[in-house]
């Protein structure tokens, strides 16, 4: 039971992640790099908010909200003025800096080793306690999330988005301003990984650099496209299956030293396979061109 | 190895990230023929440069041409692309354990030039780094093939009509490209050992440098390569070398910032409607 | 007074000269063509018009303001609409979403897509049926869940157009929309841009190869050779032009009137 809980508290983390990579690259198109450091810097915000300020769960929320928005719109502004490859350098260059401030700047983010020792999440003084309770604040959390993102682009507002990620110059000559449209978004996907930092932080109860890396951008890139872009069903579906997958593999009994490894490398195959036969994943509306 | 990446992209417009899973595959192959196998460099060397042409020829014609062949555009090649990295870093690391393992048994001369320390290798790096972009410059200009490049790479619409044979073209940029890769690889196995990860990191350093000499042009390439090589011994020279590998990335987006089409960006950077 | 003015444009790619000190007007409530012969820049006229593209010098003025420095969707915003020569519609996206597409209002914006106060919600049901107004008018009413990339071509034409209107427009530049068409769409066609002019005051101008359509519709027609102006002037008068003639050598309409 204990298990089944673990699961899908990370399945709920993921998902809402995915829709925030949904968002930016699936709607608008953006291939950003940098999505797995973002959700670094807002854990860390939440992280030390409690850690040096011992405030509960609704200020390091509200702290790693304003920081990771910050670091969103500065990264937005450098890159979205760069042309389409260019800008998922651009991307990578940032998540490379961030990734070295988390390494390095060990008087506040305590380098390789990590934040840990802290404390189970308090709302209002009252303790949530890991297992049930928190599994219910992070789906609901994911579930407020989707509903979120759902009315965003239930809107014309989500067809501006697909506007500016099909055709950029028929974009703006019909009236978006293509440059701000991009910035918004990206500070809005940042946003919203800066509720999955703050779970996240509040779940594993330590944080360290070695999360945060390009391998997992990767994974949540390849959730988004096992479940569909465009899609609500889609960004809860493709963490589900890339979560629970390798977990049968596990039953099967393929375990060992080199289990990460295969798990990489499956997710790796799954993205070539996926781009040849089945660009658009389970439920997604639009297929990666 | 950004000038191979450069001519792989300027020419199929493939952001072609696989390329570091060629620098990986090469690095064991030579690892594999030189250390494992007892054989000599002479041997070893062609054998190595052979191998990275053909995993390169490999994937351009089974992942890249039937995705092209579906109407896949450069989003899913890129993706295809950066899975196969993926894929295959791992399967080196399942199948070489994720160690550093190394080639070279003994240590290297050592040059002093006034402050600058030098190794034997580093020389002999730049010569053969000035040597291969030379002759591959020659070939671009002076051959058939080379000329069929550069048309293809100025013009994709146009060079089929005028008979390029697009998918042999594609093929031999990959090949000549992933030779390059080899080249690398021969040298930094040579002076660090090889490992699982190292493709992963070194096709980004070059795909940025690429970014930063301007894409488009060959010689940029070498340039940004340069650049970012020299950015990133200076900033472990100024600053603590922990901060080393931020400095650099930081450097290059100012960089972009100021002038997003690089040192010598040409067309495929400039907006028009 | 002219609605649209452009005066001086002169522009340079790579060495050549696409425009050379292009002036011309546009009055409010015509149609007006601008025609020459391929390669002459007429697309480029249009991209400064439209700001895609910035002129190295030259000025170009909407309702009596100068819209040179604006970026395009500003100048959109202004009522200035534009198709172009391919229909460049959405391929994600279905036939309802594209057209809507080009509709202005408040719910493109993410905090009222968010906050949707009546206001908002009122502008979007309003539009929506106004949209569909448009699709209808263009045989596409039946079709608005269908997803755009699977129309044929004249149907993408069309629905091109009505992404355009969507946005309401006091201004629209037209790049060649008769091309492809069979004879029965371009009667359509142009039987939708005269009642546009004449029920809702919309100001066209046009860039068309078809004779027979400038000759048809406009008021006035513009002659660019080589990025110059040789010749303007009412259609009854320029059809006699010696220019033209000489640009359409052969075309049997300006023959005829010679």
């Amino acid at each position: 039971m204990g298990y089944l809980v673990t699961l899908l508290t990370i399945i709920s983390i993921y998902t809402i992640l995915t829709a925030s990579m949904d968002l930016v690259l699936g709607y608008a198109g953006m291939f950003s790099f940098v999505h797995a450091a973002l959700y670094g810097v807002g854990a860390y915000a939440a992280a030390l908010v409690v850690l040096k300020l011992g405030l509960g769960l609704g200020a390091a929320f509200l702290a790693a909200l304003a920081v990771t928005v910050l670091v969103s719109l500065v990264t937005a502004v450098i890159t979205v003025r760069l042309e389409g490859d260019y800008f998922i350098l651009g991307t990578f260059c940032v998540a490379n800096v961030i990734s070295s401030v988390m390494d390095n700047w060990t008087d506040v983010t305590n380098g390789a080793n990590g934040l840990y020792g802290i404390p189970p999440a308090q709302l209002f003084g009252w303790t949530i306690a890991p297992g049930v309770p928190f599994l219910a604040v992070t789906a609901l959390s994911a579930a407020a999330v989707l509903w979120l993102k759902h009315r965003l682009v239930s809107a014309p507002f989500g067809i501006c988005l697909q506007a500016v990620r099909e055709d950029e110059a028929v974009a703006s000559v019909l009236g978006n301003d293509v440059r701000r449209v991009r910035i918004v978004i990206f500070a809005i996907g940042g946003a919203i990984t800066a509720v999955a930092g703050t779970l996240l932080a509040f779940y594993l109860r330590f944080l360290d650099p070695t999360t945060f890396t390009f391998a997992f951008t990767i994974f949540v890139w390849a959730a988004l496209f096992v479940g569909g872009s465009v899609s609500t069903l889609g960004t809860v579906v493709g963490p589900a299956i890339l979560v629970l997958f390798p977990e049968a593999l596990r039953f099967v009994g393929l375990s060992g030293t080199h289990v990460a490894n295969v798990q990489q490398a499956l997710y790796g195959l799954l993205l070539v396979v996926l781009m040849m036969y089945r660009p658009q994943g389970f439920f997604g509306r639009h297929a990666m061109r | 190895m950004a000038v191979g990446f450069a001519i792989i992209y300027n020419t199929t417009r493939v952001f072609h990230l696989a390329h570091g899973a060629v620098l990986t595959c090469a690095a064991y192959c030579f690892y594999v023929t030189v250390a494992v196998s007892g054989l000599s460099l002479l041997v070893a060397v062609p054998i190595t440069v052979a191998v990275a042409a053909a995993l390169g020829c490999f994937i351009e014609f089974c992942v890249y041409a039937p995705l092209r062949r579906r109407g896949a555009g450069p989003a899913a090649l890129m993706i295809a692309s950066l899975g196969l990295l993926v894929l295959f870093q791992n399967l080196f690391a399942i199948v070489f354990s994720t160690d550093i393992r190394t080639v070279r048994s003994g240590g290297l001369s050592i040059f002093q030039f006034g402050a600058l320390t030098v190794t034997s290798l580093h020389i002999v790096i730049a010569i053969v780094t000035v040597c291969v972009f030379a002759v591959l410059q020659l070939f671009l200009t002076a051959t058939k093939q080379g000329r069929a490049i550069r048309a293809l790479s100025d013009n994709p619409q146009l060079a089929p009509v005028v008979g390029i044979e697009v998918e042999r073209t594609y093929l031999l940029v990959t090949a000549i490209g992933s030779g390059l890769a080899a080249v690398a690889a021969i040298l930094l196995t040579w002076d660090l050992g090889v490992q699982p990860e190292m493709g992963f990191l070194i096709v980004f350093y070059s795909a940025v440098a690429v970014v930063v000499g301007g894409a488009g042009y060959l010689p940029g390439a070498l340039l940004g390569a340069v650049a970012f090589g020299l950015v990133q011994q200076l900033s472990i020279w100024q600053l603590d070398s922990r901060w080393q590998n931020g400095a650099v990335f930081a450097v290059v987006l100012i960089f972009l910032a100021l002038r997003p089409q690089g040192l010598f960006g040409s067309r495929l950077n400039v907006r028009r409607a | 007074m002219s609605i649209l003015e452009v005066k001086s444009l002169s522009l340079s790619f790579g060495g050549l000269r696409v425009l050379n000190e292009v002036s011309f007007a546009v009055e409010a409530g015509t149609i007006t063509s601008l025609v020459g012969p391929n390669g002459a820049g007429k697309t480029s006229v249009f991209n400064v018009i439209s700001r895609l593209l910035t002129p190295d010098a030259g000025e170009v003025w909407l309702e009596g303001q100068r819209i040179d420095a604006l970026g395009p969707h500003e100048a959109a915003r202004r009522g200035l609409g534009r198709m172009f020569q391919d229909p460049r519609i959405f391929k994600g996206l279905s036939v309802r979403e594209n057209a809507l597409a080009g509709a202005r209002i408040r719910a493109n914006h993410p905090w009222h897509a968010l906050i949707r106060d009546r206001r908002t919600a009122q502008e979007w049901s309003e539009t929506e049926t106004r949209v569909a107004g448009i699709l209808a008018e263009f045989g596409l009413g039946t079709r608005l869940s269908e997803r755009a990339e699977d129309l044929s071509f004249a149907e993408q034409r069309f629905l091109s157009f009505a992404r355009c209107l969507a946005g309401e427009p006091r201004v629209l530049l037209l790049d060649e929309p008769t091309v492809g068409l069979d004879i029965r769409a371009i009667a359509n066609f142009t039987e939708r841009l005269r009642q546009l002019v004449r029920r809702d005051g919309i100001t066209v101008l046009l860039v068309e190869h078809n004779m027979d359509v400038v000759m048809a519709i406009s008021d006035c027609v513009h002659l660019l050779v080589q990025g110059q102006i040789v010749a303007s002037g009412p259609t009854a008068e320029i059809r006699r032009h010696a220019r033209m003639i000489e640009a359409y050598l052969g075309d049997r309409h300006v023959a005829q009137g010679a």
